[in-house]
């Protein structure tokens, strides 16, 4: 019976339900899932397999799942999200330019003793190269905000995944032109310092775009819920 | 993961439609705590309420403000919560009861095997 209440309290935790209507709750199953024990009915069948659910509807049914803004975890899930397409990008800018990299795939050029490895990749690859990067950055962000928020139990989760989908182009075009602005106040250095605030404006103005998406998307998601509440 | 059958299936859907009037239904005649009800029902025949869908529907009879709780003092333990019908609930109730005789003749007509003709 413990394991139950223990786990019914992880999820309302996890949904946001206040402590005082947590506590009401599990003292009202506690008490209940006594008397069916003392009747020879086992904690399992009564409350069912599914505790999950039947802990979400109970706390949503009330009214006390609400939802969350959440805007930082979810800025920062969204940018944790675009760590792989980042790095496969800084591998298109670097690493393809590198002289590991033209010893294995470059061509020689010159002779005798001036022989060197070089790899030319045309812009057309390239392009298809960043476009690839930003396509994983992408869709990292919208798996990264979907297991934070599915983690959650969030009940906007959808409704921000569907904001997101449809306004992190515009974020990351947003983040792209906030850099490019940025970098050429510096004139382009690539020293590491600049390289490195270069990618913070880069990423503060992604994450700040999902969390604006995230407050559009909880925002309407309150507007319907009071609509449907009032009708 | 829970698995249900298609038949078991159906009667849980069936259940979910109804189980908010039946529980209005018994506390009718006395307030009763969320196990009691459970009993009442069991006891009418409707066996199949475990699963604690009891406890969401009793939310949102209590949000709608059909049924409101209260403590009462319990034998040795701390006080329980108990659920009595509010007025608004009993109209509910009574508005309820004639909806599902005019559905179940309808369905009865639908269901009730019919001579085909040759």
């Amino acid at each position: 019976m413990k394991e139950v209440l223990a786990a019914c309290r992880r999820i309302w935790r996890r949904l946001g339900v206040r402590r005082a209507d947590a506590s009401s709750m599990a003292a009202e199953l506690e008490a209940d899932l006594r008397a069916a024990e003392d009747d020879g009915t086992s904690v399992g069948a009564y409350v069912g397999g599914d505790l999950r659910s039947f802990a979400l509807e109970w706390a949503s049914a009330r009214g006390l799942v609400r939802a969350r803004l959440a805007l930082g975890s979810t800025a920062l899930a969204s940018v944790l999200g675009t760590i792989p397409g980042a790095f496969f990008a800084l591998f298109v800018a670097y690493g393809m330019s590198s002289e590991a990299f033209a010893e294995i795939f470059g061509k020689p050029e010159g002779t005798g003793d001036a022989t060197v490895m070089v790899f030319n990749p045309s812009l057309w690859l390239l392009g298809c190269l960043y476009v690839l990067g930003a396509v994983i950055a992408y869709i990292g962000a919208l798996a990264a905000v979907s297991a934070w928020l599915s983690w959650r139990l969030d009940p906007t989760r959808r409704r921000t995944l569907r904001y997101l989908a449809l306004g992190l182009p515009f974020g990351t075009a947003a983040a792209v032109f906030s850099t490019i602005a940025f970098a050429s106040t510096e004139d382009f250095s690539t020293q590491s310092s600049v390289v490195l605030a270069d990618a913070a404006v880069a990423l503060t103005v992604f994450g700040v775009s999902a969390a604006v998406l995230r407050l559009a998307a909880v925002r309407q998601e309150r507007l319907a819920l009071s609509l449907a509440e009032s009708l | 993961m829970h698995c249900m059958s298609p038949v078991s299936e159906r009667s849980s859907q069936l259940l979910r439609g109804v189980l908010d009037v039946c529980l209005l239904a018994v506390l009718v005649d006395e307030p009763a705590y969320g196990y009691e009800m459970t009993r009442r029902l069991a006891a009418r025949g409707l066996d199949v309420v475990g699963e604690g869908s009891i406890y969401p529907a009793l939310g949102r009879l209590e949000r709608g403000g059909l049924v409101e709780p209260f403590e009462q003092p319990s034998d040795g333990g701390p006080p329980r919560k108990y659920y009595r019908v509010t007025p608004r609930g009993l109209s509910a109730l009574g508005r309820w009861r004639q909806e599902w005789n005019e559905m179940r003749s309808a369905i009865d007509a639908v269901l009730s095997p019919k001579e085909v003709k040759p």
